[in-house]
């Protein structure tokens, strides 16, 4: 559109056949859309996304049929200020500490100066969460959470699901205030 | 065929006005009617009944020109709704560099005080290597700080599977080390200011992931007669080591 009158006459000297004239308006309006790339991909890297929920980790709050079907749910990410005010029972998206590439969703449990009772697989019973950072784990058994890789920096945080929008019967807002928070954790103020 | 795409580029801009329209390619031999071929001159010709339909023979651009004599709308600008997009557009595209390509910033502090000044360094990041990629030992990164909300610049001194030492060797700040090492996890990076006394770094807070890592310091550049690239200072041995 800016370059719509230098678009216009650089190809406004090549032929005027019906063929020619066709690809020439394909071409301008192939490129004219290509602008809005980058407005795009900031949209979606800062303000929200919508986003495919891959595995069981969040069982069954998210994916309930996993293992029964191929169904998989659809959530919108809210990204602006994700890593601001994060609070116990949010649902939050953050890149895997063992994968850069990877874009995990746990529920936070542990907030900076808490106390948490751990699972199994971490090698000490009890962890206290450093400054600056969260306990996440997996509403589900099969969840690769805290409980390895230990307490993940709050910077690691991308976003937060605030709503579940596809299937049809559980969409809607997330009430993560609603969620019962877990036992065994020694809250520190907040 | 011209008339398919006419109705294309009406239903795709649905909102435009008529008299900021124009067509988007120029062409003499566009076969639907201009809605500014059909605008009445600013002084009406007498025989006004084919002036309407058709330019005059003379000039072959006659629809442009007209536009012109009118004064209906600005060259190439067009509506000033139009000027926001672009500039919302340009804005993006340069952010979109900004943050995937390459960046500069400045950089304060004595943490890396043998490479770096305390004040007034200005960086070249290159974010081709955000989250590590193609991060070798001894580059030097930038990375969110995982305990505030802060960017710092530190040394990579070690990279998932390698053994480092986890505080300083021969005593630093806080006494004597104790010697210990781990090894880095997977996904993670070990990563230590040169300036051992003065830097909060992975002996403090830990292994950085990967993710946290913004990009590779590529050059200082200002002042610019001071410029010089940041490089590996690591060689590989050339002949064959003793051990």
């Amino acid at each position: 559109m800016a370059a719509r009158w230098a678009w216009g006459s650089a190809a406004a000297g090549r032929g005027t056949g019906l063929r020619s004239r066709f690809f020439r308006h394909l071409s301008h309006y192939l490129i004219r859309y290509a602008t809005w790339i980058p407005p795009l991909i900031w949209f979606n890297a800062y303000v929200a996304e919508v986003t495919f929920i891959r595995g069981p980790s969040m069982y069954p709050f998210l994916n309930p049929h996993y293992n029964e079907s191929l169904r998989k749910d659809l959530c919108l990410v809210w990204k602006l200020y994700s890593q601001e005010g994060l609070r116990r029972g949010m649902v939050v998206t953050f890149r895997n500490p063992y994968d850069p590439n990877r874009t995990t969703v746990k529920r936070i449990v542990g907030l900076p100066g808490d106390v948490v009772k751990t699972k199994p697989p971490y090698p000490y019973e009890y962890a206290v969460v450093p400054e600056g950072h969260i306990w996440v784990e997996g509403d589900g058994d099969k969840s690769q959470d805290s409980n390895h890789y230990g307490p993940i920096s709050a910077r690691l945080v991308t976003g937060r699901i605030t709503h579940i929008l596809s299937p049809w019967d559980r969409a809607g807002r997330v009430r993560w205030w609603e969620h019962p928070l877990r036992a065994g954790v020694h809250r520190s103020a907040v | 065929m011209p008339s398919l795409t006419y109705n294309f580029r009406r239903l795709l801009r649905p909102g435009a006005l008529p008299r900021f329209v124009k067509p988007a390619i120029p062409s003499p031999k566009l076969s639907y009617s201009s809605p500014f071929s059909s605008s009445p001159p600013s002084s009406p010709p007498p025989s006004s009944t084919k002036a309407d339909s058709d330019p005059s023979p003379n000039e072959p651009n006659g629809d442009t020109k007209d536009r012109h004599k009118a004064g209906s709308a600005p060259s190439w600008l067009g509506h000033p709704f139009r000027v926001i997009l672009a500039t919302l557009k340009f804005v993006a595209f340069t952010h979109l560099l900004w943050e995937y390509v390459i960046s500069m910033a400045p950089a304060s502090g004595p943490s890396m005080l043998p490479t770096f000044e305390v004040l007034g360094e200005w960086l070249l990041v290159s974010k081709l290597h955000r989250f590590g990629r193609d991060v070798a030992v001894g580059d030097v990164v930038a990375y969110n700080i995982p305990i505030n909300d802060e960017v710092g610049v530190k040394r990579v001194l070690g990279l998932p599977g390698d053994y480092v030492l986890m505080d300083t060797p021969d005593g630093g700040v806080g006494g004597a080390g104790s010697g210990s090492m781990i090894q880095v996890p997977k996904g993670h990076c070990w990563i230590v200011g040169d300036n051992l006394v003065a830097s909060r770094d992975s002996r403090y807070f830990g292994p950085v992931p990967l993710a946290l890592i913004r990009g590779k310091v590529i050059a200082t550049v200002r002042p610019f007669s001071e410029f010089r690239w940041i490089v590996n200072p690591l060689r590989k041995a050339d002949g064959p080591s003793d051990d």
